[in-house]
């Protein structure tokens, strides 16, 4: 009897009917062939009804085969409807008044400030490199901004940093400003704790400065310093060369040029290659804004911390030696996002906030 | 600084490369730009020769001037006051092509008509050129020139333009760009002369010098030449100052800019005949004496200033600029030559104090070496000689109270491995030292003695010489390595660990994050806080100041003034929901996590970090899922207690008064017992004078500083899961007003079988009795012991109810 169900001929009627299924292109065909096969009068069915003619040490094998098989048609069926979009629900008369182009239920996703999530992202960079982070006053005194770090009051370098003074008496650590840069965290920190140090400071820093677009006077700076045994000019460089990779992308490369900042001998100001025209290929260097046509832009200050620094603070420099660095949040956001004004950034338009 | 090239030429050896020069010059330190030649942008700009000048017929200051351009006539309005017949200047046709004054950018020439009359072009100043400052004059160019010549052959070179580092004041010199460049090629300077003749005649017969101040005047020499004419000086001399951006004034004057453009000492000469007994002290200045500087200033001195004075009076401010009767004129004939040098320390406080800055000023300021002043005197006096002919008196006057001994470094290539990490030669050493003009003397294999040169006073100990090693060979030797020393242990920051965490909490509720300006106006900050009686620090030289009479209407009038340091962020998010409202938001959620800043006496502001929230407008932008309801205080309310649940604390929410809240709508925030913060609605009045025209505006703020103690050690443990079935019952109570839901809530739970109450519905009608209210409650029952059945159940609501009724007067509600 043909349909007396064994291995061999539930498996050619499994091929051929999944042959045929894959052969039929419309709704009719697909239910016919569902009644050759499943149906209850159809092949498998029949198997089915037959298997208890089956030897007896083979049945349940036979069995769970069937229904494997059974089942798989059964799927396959219903890909092959719901591939021409016929896809039968229980409730036919709802589906109609789902129109699923309409808008989802609005949900509000908060957001950080673009300043907060660049600094963290490179804080990050840091911290996977071993630093800490800590903060400090953002309210000075004149000493630790000026004098700690190699810049006495009657040092022309002073006219670096343009200086918002807060009413107040001249006290032992002079008179009270609003930091001009994160720089004066060096001295604090080297002034409460011993070497090793490795940290990052990021902040609010302040400029008496008239804004325009690529100048603000209230912004932010990320500082850097690490004090140790045996730091030298090599080893600022692999630090800062895999935070400039891990910010700005694996194949960045950089460029030390040497640069004059009184808290650091010798003194470096640190560029990348430019990311929009360097990696592109579409943009020719000599067109490119973002690096003004020169192939690098420049994103920080380093160094290696001046002996001066480190005796003002009690270290020996001829036991330690140690770098620190500077850079500015905002500007590298501003060439990450392509941000043309850095008057954007505290407007607090969000408009501008949501786009981040 | 501008450098002109050709300039520089004068003390370089021909094989040294130019080539990419500002680059090189950029990498070792100073900040160069080469200025493609002026000349390439004169096209169509000509040598005239003025022919003549009349009256313009409709207005008083201008004048129409022919000009003669060789082959054709043109003429042209002018207004400058230095204009003369015969002089060649620059004419500039119609279509050639000037410098904007306002866009900096080149722009065509326009034919005009002024004042009715045609200009058929324009006579040039400096700055229309592209050349120098002056824009208040036009340019005379030498009479020698021949008309018809195209500009850009006798003017307009290649211009190195520099931005020297305040460490370097040899930088501020042609020579000293020029020692750097032979450096970089491996090569050394050609020095310019210092020689000329005497005559018999002893200086001291002419002059005497005495220096009262010996702190403040490290040396003064004086020479004294006579037999001068002051007339123009020669073409080269004009042409190298105007390249480098100065305007020429007389032979003598020309010469002493030229010698501190060449070698960076500032020098002054004053008349002779001027000076009172021809005898010159440096002194202290007296209290509220009296100096009109060159530029015609009146400066009224203090004694804490150096001048130069005769035996009556002042007759310069020392370092800064000389003074007006003293100085050169066409008549003077015997000149008394001033190269001397001052305490760098006090010409910044005198120049700044007197909100002055000239090039002698900045160059003293940055610490010229005394040894200086004699190269100073020595070249300019070679200079006037070969070009004014005239005679020089025998001896130069040379007071030297601040001779410094030069120390000498030791420097051994240890040290600069240990900097650097890469080893350099001795030899290495020796040549780079050597090409910058520093001598360096072997002490044994693996030290250098070195004694840095006169020019270069930012040298003064080991690393400033491993920079110049470092800088010479190029940073790009440097390699790259990583810190191999082990990770420091890590100091806990609990501070900024919990301003992270709220900003992360506050965004997961929705909210967006700002960042405001800790500067602000005082009525500002009083206006929405006056619980305090807090006087915040002002700033000594706030950028923008309100006038002393200045009347405002609404506080957002006053927020310009940046003069105070917050004493509460309320006025910055404020500021902030007003900016966006006014361009059209009407769904914010806002908030900042900063600092306020409180006063202390004698010491630094404490300052306190606060996160602070403003919401107001739509729950959510407009969409066809919901009725746009507007946020209220329960919003912010549902973000407090959120956050407070992540952070493992409970929170009680108590009434309060606050001058910048409605009465009713405002609670204080309390967690174990301390007031950490408070919420509520925005009274009307202070929102709109922020220009907020949406309500209501709902605030809550937190102070970090009194919760920080509250988080830490706040353990978390592992509550075990429910092990049977939790039941329900809803409860609807009828209360009184006063009767508040959360103590309700906890009268509910303190009973043993309930593990949590919701409110779920609050109902006000005319149906209830006056001064009440219906309150639905969810209550949930479990037992960790066995399946609660419905009649212990039954019987924990009954007890519930019963209390309930006693201590707060509830009854169940019947509904129908």
């Amino acid at each position: 009897m043909d349909n007396i169900p064994n291995i061999s001929n539930v498996n050619d009627t499994y091929q051929n009917a999944l042959e045929e299924l894959n052969a039929k292109q419309t709704e009719q065909e697909l239910s016919l062939w569902r009644t050759k096969y499943l149906g209850r009068k159809g092949l498998i069915t029949g198997f089915l009804r037959n298997l208890k003619e089956t030897p007896l040490d083979s049945r349940k094998e036979i069995g769970q085969h069937l229904n494997t098989i059974k089942n798989q048609l059964e799927n396959q069926y219903d890909q092959s409807l719901q591939s021409l979009g016929k896809i039968q629900t229980s409730d036919s008369s709802l589906q109609s008044l789902i129109d699923v182009s309409m808008p989802g239920r609005p949900v509000q996703i908060g957001r950080l400030h673009p300043t907060t999530q660049i600094i963290r992202e490179i804080c990050e960079a840091f911290i996977s490199m071993g630093f800490d982070v800590a903060e400090g006053p953002e309210v000075e005194w004149e000493y630790y901004n000026f004098d700690a770090l190699n810049i006495p009051s009657d040092h022309p370098a002073r006219d670096m940093w343009d200086t918002l003074w807060v009413e107040s008496k001249e006290q032992e650590k002079g008179k009270i400003l609003l930091r001009t840069h994160t720089s004066p965290m060096q001295a604090r920190i080297m002034e409460s704790r011993e070497p090793p140090i490795r940290v990052v400071v990021p902040g609010k820093v302040f400029r008496y400065e008239a804004s325009d677009a690529t100048h603000e006077w209230h912004f932010y700076q990320v500082e850097g310093l690490a004090v140790d045994k045996g730091l030298t000019f090599a080893d600022l460089k692999g630090t800062l060369f895999e935070f400039a990779k891990r910010i700005f992308g694996e194949n960045r490369k950089i460029r030390f040029r040497c640069d004059y900042f009184p808290f650091v001998e010798p003194g470096v100001d640190m560029s990348i290659d430019c990311f929009a025209c360097s990696d592109s290929g579409t943009t020719d260097t000599k067109d490119c804004s973002i690096c003004k046509r020169t192939g690098w832009i420049e994103i920080m200050g380093a160094g290696m911390v001046h002996p001066r620094v480190l005796e003002q603070a009690g270290y020996d420099p001829e036991k330690y030696t140690g770098f620190a660095f500077g850079l500015g949040p905002e500007r590298i956001a501003m060439l990450k996002y392509g941000i043309d004004d850095i008057r954007h950034f505290y407007s607090n338009d969000v408009r501008f906030l949501n786009q981040f | 600084m501008k450098i002109p090239i050709l300039w520089l030429k004068d003390y370089l050896h021909n094989n040294v490369e130019l080539d990419n020069i500002a680059h090189k010059l950029t990498m070792a330190g100073l900040e160069s730009e080469l200025l493609i030649t002026k000349a390439g942008t004169w096209s169509g700009i000509l040598v005239g020769e003025i022919l003549d000048i009349e009256k313009h017929p409709n207005a008083d200051r201008l004048n129409l001037v022919t000009v003669d351009l060789n082959d054709e006539i043109k003429k042209v309005v002018c207004g400058a006051p230095n204009v003369e017949i015969n002089q060649k200047i620059a004419f500039a046709k119609v279509g050639s092509e000037l410098l904007d004054q306002e866009s900096n950018k080149l722009v065509p020439l326009q034919a005009a008509k002024i004042r009715g009359v045609v200009s058929e072009g324009m006579i040039c100043s400096e700055k229309e050129l592209g050349i120098g400052e002056d824009h208040n004059g036009i340019l005379v160019l030498s009479p020698k020139v021949l008309k018809g010549t195209k500009l850009e052959t006798i003017l307009g070179q290649e211009i190195l333009e520099t931005e020297p580092t305040p460490n370097r004041p040899d930088w501020l010199s042609v020579i000293g760009v020029a020692r750097e460049i032979a450096a970089l090629n491996n090569s050394v300077i050609k020095e310019p002369t210092l020689e000329y003749t005497e005559n018999d005649k002893d200086i001291n017969t002419q002059a005497s010098i005495s220096i009262k101040d010996k702190d403040l005047c490290g040396r003064y020499t004086a020479s004294v030449i006579t037999g001068i004419k002051i007339e123009e000086s020669p073409d080269w001399l004009k042409t190298k100052l105007i390249n480098a951006g100065q305007r020429p004034i007389n032979n003598i004057v020309d010469i002493t800019n030229y010698v501190m453009l060449e070698i960076g000492q500032p020098l002054h000469a004053f008349d002779l005949s001027k000076i009172k007994n021809s005898s010159i002290k440096i002194r202290r200045a007296k209290d509220n004496e009296v100096l009109v500087t060159l530029d015609d200033e009146k400066r009224i001195l203090s004694n804490d200033m150096l001048v130069i004075a005769d035996d009556e009076k002042p007759i310069g401010l020392a370092g800064i600029m000389g003074g007006l009767d003293s100085g050169v004129t066409e008549n003077t004939t015997t000149i008394l030559l001033e190269s001397a040098n001052f305490l760098p320390a006090n010409i910044r406080k005198t120049r700044t104090e007197l909100k002055m800055r000239t090039e002698a000023s900045h160059r003293f300021e940055r610490h010229l070496n005394p040894e200086l002043a004699i190269m100073g005197q020595k070249r300019a006096i070679s200079l006037i000689q070969e070009i004014t002919k005239g005679t020089v008196y025998k001896n130069i006057i040379d007071i030297y109270p601040g001779e410094i001994q030069t120390k000498s470094i030791q420097i051994t290539t240890q040290k600069v491995t240990k900097v650097l990490g890469i080893q350099f030669t001795l030899n290495q050493m020796k040549k780079i030292f050597s090409s910058l003009g520093i001598q360096s003397n072997s002490i044994n294999k693996t030290t250098l003695e070195i004694i840095p040169p006169y020019w270069r006073s930012d040298i003064n100990i080991v690393e400033d010489l491993i920079e110049e090693l470092a800088r010479i060979r190029g940073y790009e030797i440097i390699p790259t390595k990583y810190i191999s020393r082990p990770i420091p242990p890590k100091i806990e920051q609990p501070e900024r660990n919990l301003s992270l965490r709220l900003q992360d909490l506050l965004v997961l509720s929705g909210m967006q994050e700002i960042i405001t300006y800790p500067l602000t106006s005082k009525e500002a900050l009083s206006f929405v806080d006056n619980k305090t009686n807090i006087e915040p620090m002002k700033l000594a030289n706030p950028m923008s100041q309100k006038p002393e009479n200045f009347t405002y209407s609404n506080i957002s009038d006053t927020l310009g003034f940046r003069e105070y340091l917050r004493t509460n962020l309320r006025v910055g998010i404020l500021e902030s929901i007003a900016h966006n409202v006014r361009f059209g938001a009407d769904n914010l959620k806002l908030f900042e996590v900063g600092k306020q800043y409180i006063p202390q006496e004698n010491d630094l502001p404490q300052e306190v970090g606060i996160a602070i929230g403003g919401i107001c407008g739509n729950r959510s932008q407009l969409n066809w899922t919901d009725d746009q309801n507007t946020m209220d205080v329960f919003d912010a309310k549902g973000i407090i207690e959120a956050i407070f649940k992540e952070l493992k604390l409970g929170t009680v929410f108590t009434p309060k008064n606050d001058s910048l809240f409605e009465n009713e709508i405002c609670s204080a925030i309390t967690v174990k017992g301390t007031e950490v913060g408070v919420l509520g609605q925005v009274k009307n009045e202070i929102a709109k004078s922020f220009g907020i025209n949406i309500k209501p505006v709902i605030i809550f703020e937190l102070n970090l500083q009194k919760l920080l103690p509250l988080t830490i050690n706040v353990l978390q443990y592992f509550t075990k899961l429910p092990r049977f079935p939790i039941s329900y019952r809803d409860i609807a109570l009828l209360v009184d007003n006063q009767i508040s839901a959360s103590n309700l809530i906890k009268s509910i739970k303190e009973h043993k079988l309930v593990i949590n109450v919701d409110l779920f519905d609050e109902f006000v009608g005319k149906s209830l009795p006056d001064n009440h209210r219906s309150l639905a409650f969810r209550v949930h029952f479990h037992d960790q012991d066995h399946t609660l059945t419905s009649d212990e159940i039954n019987e924990s609501v009954k007890k519930i109810l019963n209390k309930l009724h006693h201590t707060t007067g509830a009854t169940i509600r019947e509904t129908n």
